[in-house]
Order: structure tokens, then C-alpha cells, then sequence
């Protein structure tokens, strides 16, 4: 499953790199977008300059917060400012990759084409070891490899123990996922 | 004068309008638009050329401008288009009364026109394949729909205070039965029955298809003119007792995903400006028009204006506390849940209605209505009299 998650990853790569809204569809000739909605992959721009440090420190398998120069303060999703002192002065440390799941649901058919051919699938939010502040959505895995689908949604639960896993999807994206602890794990 | 008596009562709404509800119309957005305002218009006998204010809110089609074309309103001395989706229809009327009371304009009409019951025009749909707002951090991981997002607040709702599903029943049943006593109701002839409700399939689980609302077509509006002038025209005067707008500190779309207080909705902010400015107090409403495009919301609402405490809002929905004849009857006209989707624009109409006396499901003797826009978005809320 991992190899048609990476179809299309010279394509894709490509037009992430660019941050152009363009449309990823390896089957779809050079310059024809497939309809709105259509795409194979949903992909974060990785070029905008409040956001690019997250989605390179992921390509190098680091995950990422920002923190305040200022104030020490950290935050997620990134800002250009420090909702504390307003600071925008920031640096990007490495955080643990630690998490506990704070909420999770199971999305159920109609979904985009990009994610029908998983459907039913578990997502979920979970909360870094940092900081009760710091929360960041994604799919959960058992194991390296495995679709996001793979994992029964109801042996899911709050407060359960994830650890951050990367998912290379194209040569400019690489997506945090969050791999099943055994209980008891931080 | 303190600035708490500025707008309360000085501004009443004198005329309302529907377009059509339903599935499948072929008018368009801006044609069911004018319809509505046309028929707000005479509704209260107010001539279109006497229309000097407008107000719309975000994800409106038609533009300000183009309403003042089509209908052939007068020289507009004030224009305001507001926040957000869902959370903007209290908005315009509190934006309207504020500026009759200061004098900017005279007659102020609001309206709101949507059609969303063809499949192509799901919004989730058109998703661009590259996401370049704060939306990259959901997209990507297949967390795309609005009932996705709700799902993920409901589930953490759910684990923190002991609500069930089955308190979301109570939410999607009495609003049904309410529509069923509605005859433009998109749902009018549909029953439920809490069997029907726990055997629906599943969107996003917790959330079930009737957690979810209607997509419908459809347009309605209004007509807000001075307390003083309303006395004159032909309908019986529904005055604005209060109005406010919110928008929550740590605040994001749709949900307050990284405060750390999730709960803390949009509603907090604009319930502080709302009940400042209010006579009226929660113990005093009789009937509210709450904003529902999913059922946990009314949970959230009720608790986030202070119907009753954090965590309390799933048994405060037991029985039939918020059906015709409870303590607090909600969405007497269906809601979005089962009325029609029209961005809470129809909950608007329907506390008019109640005001007036003139509801399919009238509370007796009501004569206080509270009425808000999403609490999930930058929001606004407020408080009619009669």
C-alpha cells in the first residue's frame, strides 16, 4: 500500500516543491489538472514561509514545534507571532514524539478520492508530551508500512500512548503518523 | 447614558421572508435571494426605495451591491458584510440595529440564500489537493468534512462528561417532531424514532447521518427598522433586546483544537457581550432558536451561554426538555437539522415567528427568545422580545 501511496511522487514532489496550487495526479498529463476534489493525494503546501521549517524538519524525520525566543513559550500549529508576548522572534526545537490520543473519530464514507480506498478509517488528535498546547491531528498506525486503515478503529481510546512515525508520501512531503505504544509507554 | 442601553429595544424586526425550502431548486442563489427580501419587504409594508442599509454574511453569493440592483433599493448609506458561515446570522441584525440606533441608516435589511442539496456542491468536495491555510494540518490526514471535525469534539465531549449519543437522539428527535409540525419543513413528512436514529449509518463516528444537517436550497430575510417606526407598519413589532458577536481567545476553525480548554467555544466571548447587555437572563428565555448543523452543538451552545453548567447539557436534554412543552422547546421549526440548511439564517426567522405568535410550534406566552449563529466559528448571538 505504501508503493501506491508513493505513486506519483516525482509529479507530486515537483509541484509541492513549487507550492503551486496545482493539482497532483500522476495519471493526469502534464499541466491537466484533474477536477477539484479529485486528486490522489491531499498535500500541505511546504513552501509557505510561517510553515516550510515544520514540513523540512519532517523530510529529515524530526518533529517540530515552534517556541517563542522571547518568552519561551511554545506553539503548534505554527504563527508568525507569540500570542504571549508577540514576539516573532522563534526557533524550531525537536520535540520528544511522545503523545497520548485526546480524541479520535472514524471517518465513514462519502470522502474525497484521495482517501476512499481506505475508508472506514480511524483519525485522530493526539497531544505531544510537552504540553497539553501542543496537539496535532493525524492517522494511527500498528506498525511501519501499515494503510491507515489497518488498525481496528474500536480498540482505539483516549489517552492512549502514540509515538511519532514518518510516512515519506512524495519527495517533498513526509507526514507524521502515530504509531500504537504498548500501555504503560510514556 | 451607559452603553448598555444603546441598542436594547430601540431596533425591531418588522418583516420577514422565505424562499422556497427545499431540494433540487432550479431558481438561483441570487433569485431565491430576492425573493425573500421582496417578500420581507412586504411583509412590512416598507417600500424597497426606503432601504438604506445591508447586511450579509461570508459565503453569501449574492453581493451587496447586486442585492441593491435586483430589489431596487435606495441609496445605501450603510454596508457590512460579516463573519462567519454559520456564526454570522445574529450578526447582521446587531450590525443593523447598531446602525439605526447611531443614525447611519433607517431600514437595514439582512438575508441569507444557500443551495446545497446538489452533491456537487458540497463544499469538501472542492478540496484543492495542495492545502495552504492552517488546513494543512487537517487535510492531509483525511480529517476533511465539518462533521469530521465536530466528531473530534463530540468524542472528547463524550469521554470528559459522560454525555451518550443517545443525548444527541433527544437533540435529533425533537427538532423532527418540531418540523413535523412545520409544513414548509424540508423534513416535514419524515418521522424519526430513536430506533431510527441509532440504526443511521455512520459519517464520522460518534457522529451518525441524523447527528448531521440537512443540505438543502433555500433563502430567507429580514427587515429591521427603528422601535418607533416598527410601531407603524403592519406587523407586530419584534424588538432586539440584545445583540453581540464573539470570537474566543486561542481561537481556530471549526473547533478550539489547540486551547487548551477545547470546550471554551466562540460562545464564551459573545456570551459575556450578550447577557452585559441583556435584561433578560437565561432563567428568563422561553423559547431558543440554536444554531445545529450537527447535534452536539446544541450541547455546547447550551452550556456556552449559561442554560445550564459545563457538562450538564446532555441530561438537561432528557425528557423532552427541549421539545414543545419542555422547560426550554429549541428549534421549534426543525433547526438546520431538520427544517432547512440555511447557515442559521431560518433559526432568525423562526424566533420572529415565535415573538409574533405565529409559530407551527408556538410556545404559549412566549415572550423572550434567545437566537444564536455557530459557536464553532467567530459567532454571534441575541436576544428578542416581544
Amino acid at each position: 500500500m505504501l508503493s501506491s501511496l508513493t505513486a506519483g511522487r516525482e509529479d507530486g514532489a515537483r509541484i509541492a516543491d513549487r507550492g503551486e496550487a496545482m493539482l497532483v495526479n500522476a495519471a493526469a498529463p502534464s499541466g491537466v489538472a484533474p477536477p477539484m476534489g479529485q486528486a490522489e493525494f491531499i498535500l500541505p503546501a511546504t513552501d509557505k514561509a510561517d510553515t516550510a521549517p515544520f514540513w523540512q524538519a519532517t523530510r529529515e524525520k524530526r518533529l517540530v514545534v515552534q517556541r517563542c525566543d522571547s518568552c519561551g513559550k511554545t506553539r503548534f500549529p505554527p504563527r508568525p507571532h507569540c500570542g504571549a508576548c508577540r514576539s516573532d522572534k522563534l526557533s524550531w526545537p525537536e520535540v520528544s514524539g511522545f503523545a497520548k490520543i485526546f480524541s479520535h473519530i472514524v471517518v465513514y464514507p462519502p470522502v474525497l478520492p484521495a482517501f476512499a480506498k481506505y475508508a472506514p478509517f480511524p483519525a485522530v488528535l493526539v497531544e505531544l508530551a510537552e504540553g497539553k498546547h501542543l496537539r496535532m491531528f493525524g492517522n494511527v498506525i500498528a506498525k511501519p508500512g501499515d494503510t491507515i486503515n489497518a488498525i481496528n478503529p474500536d480498540s482505539l481510546y483516549i489517552g492512549q500512548p502514540v509515538r511519532v512515525h514518518f510516512e515519506v508520501l512524495t519527495d517533498g512531503v513526509t507526514l507524521p503518523r502515530w504509531l500504537l505504544q504498548p500501555e504503560g509507554a510514556r | 447614558m451607559s452603553v448598555t442601553t444603546l441598542i436594547k429595544d430601540r431596533t425591531a424586526i418588522a418583516g420577514i421572508g422565505m424562499a422556497p425550502y427545499g431540494r433540487g431548486i432550479e431558481s438561483s442563489e441570487e433569485h431565491l435571494a430576492g425573493m425573500a427580501v421582496k417578500q420581507a419587504l412586504d411583509d412590512a409594508g416598507i417600500d424597497a426605495a426606503e432601504v438604506d442599509g445591508l447586511v450579509s454574511y461570508d459565503m453569501e453569493v449574492t453581493a451587496l451591491e447586486e442585492m441593491a440592483s435586483n430589489m431596487g433599493l435606495g441609496d445605501l448609506r450603510f454596508i457590512a458584510h460579516t463573519s462567519c458561515g454559520g456564526g454570522g446570522s445574529c450578526a447582521g441584525v446587531g450590525l443593523g440595529a447598531m446602525a439605526i440606533v447611531t443614525g447611519q441608516a433607517d431600514v437595514v435589511v439582512a438575508w441569507r440564500s444557500r443551495k446545497r442539496s446538489s452533491k456537487e456542491s458540497r463544499w469538501w468536495m472542492n478540496q484543492p489537493s495542495i492545502v495552504r491555510d492552517r488546513q494543512m494540518w487537517l487535510r492531509p490526514h483525511g480529517v476533511v468534512r465539518t462533521a469530521d471535525e465536530i466528531a473530534f469534539m463530540a468524542r472528547r465531549y463524550m469521554h470528559e462528561y459522560g454525555a451518550t449519543q443517545d443525548h444527541f437522539a433527544n437533540v435529533a428527535l425533537a427538532f423532527r417532531r418540531h418540523a413535523n409540525l412545520n409544513p414548509t419543513a424540508v423534513m416535514h413528512e419524515k418521522k424519526m424514532t430513536r430506533e431510527s436514529y441509532h440504526t443511521s449509518r455512520y459519517v464520522a463516528d460518534p457522529l451518525r447521518l441524523y447527528d448531521c444537517c440537512l443540505e438543502t436550497d433555500g433563502a430567507c430575510a429580514l427587515v429591521l427598522v427603528s422601535a418607533e417606526r416598527a410601531k407603524d407598519l403592519k406587523q407586530k413589532p419584534v424588538y432586539v433586546h440584545a445583540a453581540a458577536q464573539g470570537i474566543s481567545r486561542d481561537s481556530s476553525i471549526m473547533v478550539q483544537w489547540y486551547a487548551e480548554d477545547m470546550m471554551r467555544t466562540q460562545a464564551v466571548a459573545c456570551a459575556e457581550g450578550l447577557w452585559k447587555h441583556s435584561d433578560i437572563r437565561p432563567k428568563d428565555i422561553k423559547v431558543a432558536e440554536m444554531y445545529d448543523a450537527y447535534t452536539p452543538e446544541i450541547l455546547f451552545t447550551l452550556e456556552g451561554y449559561g442554560f445550564c453548567g459545563r457538562g450538564e447539557a446532555g441530561p438537561f436534554t432528557d425528557d423532552g426538555n427541549i421539545e414543545l412543552g419542555g422547560r426550554l422547546p429549541i428549534n421549534t421549526n426543525g433547526g438546520s437539522l431538520s427544517d432547512a440548511y440555511l447557515h442559521g439564517f431560518n433559526l432568525v426567522i423562526e424566533g420572529v415567528k415565535q415573538m409574533r405568535g405565529t409559530s407551527t410550534a408556538q410556545v404559549q406566552d412566549a415572550d423572550t427568545c434567545f437566537v444564536s449563529g455557530s459557536d464553532l466559528v467567530p459567532t454571534s448571538a441575541m436576544v428578542l422580545r416581544r
